[in-house]
C-alpha cells in the first residue's frame, strides 16, 4: 500500500525538466510506492502543486493513513444496506409509491454525497515535503481548509505521537513540526510511519538537500 | 369534527410535510453538490494529480443527479 510504481507516468513540467537529483537517500529510508493511490507518495512523478517555484523538488507527500477511511467506508455500507435490512425486518412503512421511491433515492444520494465528501476530504488532505519547505493542507470539511507552509531552514523542533491502539497497530500518527519565530508550527495529522517522515526530516534539516 | 375526517386530514397534513421535506431536503443537496464541484475544481487547480479528472467526473455526475432528484420530487409530488 505504502510504495511507487515504477512504471508511473512522468508529467514533466517547465519547472521539472532540468532538476536532476539523487533520491536515493529518500527511498532508503521510506522505501518506495507501489500505486497513486497510496497515502504516502515518495518522490512522485505524476503529483504537481501549483505554487510550486523552480527547481523546488518533491520528496514526499503524504496522505491520511489509509484506515482512517474504514470507518467511513463502514458507515457509508451501513448506510447503503438500511433500506435492504429494514425491508427484511419487514418494517412497514405506509407511504404513497412515488414518496416512498423518492425517499428511498433521496437516501441512496445523501449516502453518495457523504461518502463522495469523505474521499474527497481524504483525498486532498495533503501534506508535502520538498527539498525547499514543508506544506500542510488541512481540509477539515469542504467549507473549512487550512494551507500552512514552513522554510526547512525554519524547523526548529520535530516529533511524532502515536496515540491509541489503531495507530500503534496500523503504525500511523501525527508529525508536529515547530518552526522558528511567529510561524505557524505545523502538524501532518495521521500519517503512516511518522518515525521514517521523522528521520527524513531530521536528514533534510542537517543536510538542507540531498543533493549537496 | 368525527375522527375519520379527522384522521384524513392529519394524513394530508404529514403527506404534505413529507413533500415539503423532501423538496427542501433536494435544494439543500443541491446546493452541497454545487458545492463539491466548486471545491473539487478550486483543488484541481492547485493541485496536480492522477485521479484528478475522475473525481472532477464524479462531482460533475453528482450534480446532475441532484437536479435529477429535484426533477423526479418535483414530477412524482
Amino acid at each position: 500500500m505504502d510504495t511507487i510504481a515504477p512504471d508511473d507516468k512522468i508529467i514533466k513540467t517547465e519547472k521539472n525538466e532540468n532538476v536532476q537529483e539523487d533520491l536515493t537517500p529518500i527511498r532508503r529510508i521510506l522505501g518506495h510506492t507501489r500505486n497513486s493511490f497510496s497515502s504516502t507518495l515518495i518522490c512522485p512523478n505524476f503529483f504537481d502543486f501549483s505554487e510550486r517555484s523552480e527547481g523546488e523538488i518533491i520528496y514526499v507527500v503524504l496522505r491520511p493513513h489509509w484506515f482512517t477511511n474504514i470507518s467511513w467506508i463502514l458507515l457509508s455500507l451501513v448506510m447503503f444496506l438500511a433500506p435492504l435490512i429494514l425491508k427484511l425486518l419487514a418494517v412497514e412503512i405506509s407511504l404513497p409509491g412515488n414518496l416512498f421511491l423518492l425517499i428511498i433515492i433521496f437516501w441512496y444520494m445523501v449516502t453518495l454525497a457523504f461518502a463522495l465528501e469523505k474521499f474527497i476530504s481524504w483525498y486532498f488532505d495533503l501534506s508535502i515535503i520538498t527539498n525547499l519547505r514543508v506544506i500542510d493542507m488541512d481540509i477539515f470539511n469542504l467549507l473549512n481548509r487550512k494551507f500552512t507552509e514552513a522554510e526547512i531552514k525554519n524547523i526548529q523542533d520535530i516529533d511524532y505521537r502515536l496515540a491509541g491502539a489503531s495507530q500503534t497497530f496500523f503504525n500511523y500518527g501525527s508529525v508536529r513540526i515547530e518552526t522558528a519565530g511567529e510561524r505557524p508550527n505545523l502538524v501532518f495529522e495521521k500519517i503512516a510511519a511518522p518515525d521514517k517522515i521523522l528521520k527524513l526530516l531530521q536528514e533534510l534539516c542537517h543536510h538542507g538537500s540531498f543533493n549537496q | 369534527m368525527d375522527p375519520l375526517t379527522n384522521n384524513l386530514n392529519l394524513n394530508n397534513i404529514f403527506f404534505l410535510l413529507t413533500k415539503i421535506f423532501v423538496i427542501v431536503g433536494g435544494l439543500i443537496y443541491l446546493i452541497f453538490a454545487l458545492l463539491i464541484v466548486k471545491q473539487v475544481k478550486v483543488f484541481s487547480k492547485n493541485i496536480r494529480d492522477k485521479f484528478n479528472r475522475p473525481i472532477m467526473i464524479a462531482s460533475y455526475l453528482h450534480l446532475i443527479l441532484a437536479f435529477l432528484l429535484i426533477f423526479l420530487a418535483l414530477l412524482f409530488l
